[in-house]
């Protein structure tokens, strides 16, 4: 029941006039906020989450986003924070997942290995670009994200596989760019070495 | 076989990229923004002004950079007129073993 609270012009403003609104004590006017923005945490937490997940994961961002909803500061806007925490929540929920080992690591299976032998031999570019299989790709891409560090995991996905510069990431995670940068190099050296020795029989 | 790490990069990333690119996001439903909000109204309203704790976390990280700086400045010094405080124990016994106190010592 989006009520009153949806009443001014540009995001940016109406967002802020919301936030003050709940920070008085009008809960209610969450909502409208909620409903803003929710196809947007739900495309990034979907990004970097397994899907069954990912209502679970971005319940946790809305609820993390109302409890520091005091330390929004006006320096961006609400879309840009919310970004960063859904991101940290994705982060935290891969950090609790590898404590906790609660997930199996998604495993490969003997059809996605075939494939990325074919993969790996001697085709031309052209040819293992006709023959993408989105099912075997993303296979291979769950369970080589599965075998890094939920640090390695987040920036590798972020840096190359998003496309974010190292300063968007390093506001994303809330860490520096050093430290993002360090971490983008390893994990890009780590999944290739994994995925180089893969087809000499190490799939899972 | 691929040898050189470049050449695996330039066949892999492609396809690494494209996989993830292709990932659909999870569309969330009407039950699951009833779940949050639910979730929301539990917890407590924000009370508007900062809890002591928070006032307290926020003047004590501004004395972080001064902190740090003298527990620097004392090392130095230590370092510097070679105190061992073992040593200096045993000597102010070694003095006066009889009436060693330790509050004595410390000129109270």
């Amino acid at each position: 029941m989006p009520n009153d609270c949806s009443n001014s012009q540009s995001w940016d403003s109406k967002d802020l006039e919301i936030i003050h609104r709940v920070l008085r004590g009008d809960v209610n006017c969450y909502e409208v906020l909620l409903d803003r923005h929710k196809a947007h945490v739900a495309t990034i937490v979907s990004n970097h989450v397994p899907r069954e997940q990912v209502e679970e994961v971005a319940h946790d961002v809305f609820v993390n986003a109302y409890l520091s909803l005091a330390t929004f500061k006006n320096k961006t806007t609400f879309r840009l924070w919310l970004s960063a925490i859904a991101v940290r929540t994705c982060y935290n929920y891969w950090r609790k997942i590898y404590r906790s080992r609660e997930l199996p690591l998604s495993s490969l299976e003997d059809e996605d290995q075939d494939w990325l032998n074919n993969v790996i031999s001697d085709q031309s570019q052209e040819t293992i670009e006709e023959d993408v299989d989105k099912k075997n790709a993303q296979a291979l891409l769950g369970w080589a994200l599965d075998q890094l560090s939920p640090e390695e995991r987040m920036v590798l996905e972020l840096i190359h596989l998003e496309g974010c510069s190292v300063r968007e990431a390093a506001a994303l995670l809330g860490w520096s760019s050093a430290n993002v940068k360090v971490r983008a190099y390893r994990s890009r050296k780590k999944i290739l070495k994994i995925l180089q020795s893969l087809p000499k029989g190490h799939g899972r | 076989m691929m040898d050189s790490f470049t050449e695996l990069e330039q066949r892999f990333y492609p396809l690494l990229r494209k996989a993830y690119q292709g990932r659909k996001p999870v569309p969330v439903g009407e039950e699951w923004k009833r779940s949050v909000l639910r979730h929301i109204r539990s917890l407590e309203p924000f009370s508007g002004q900062p809890s002591l704790w928070e006032l307290f976390g926020n003047v004590v990280w501004r004395f972080a950079p001064v902190t740090c700086a003298l527990i620097l400045m004392v090392c130095v010094g230590t370092a510097s007129i070679d105190f061992v405080p073992e040593y200096e124990m045993a000597k102010v016994y070694l003095d006066n073993p009889v009436e060693f106190s330790l509050l004595r010592s410390l000129g109270i």
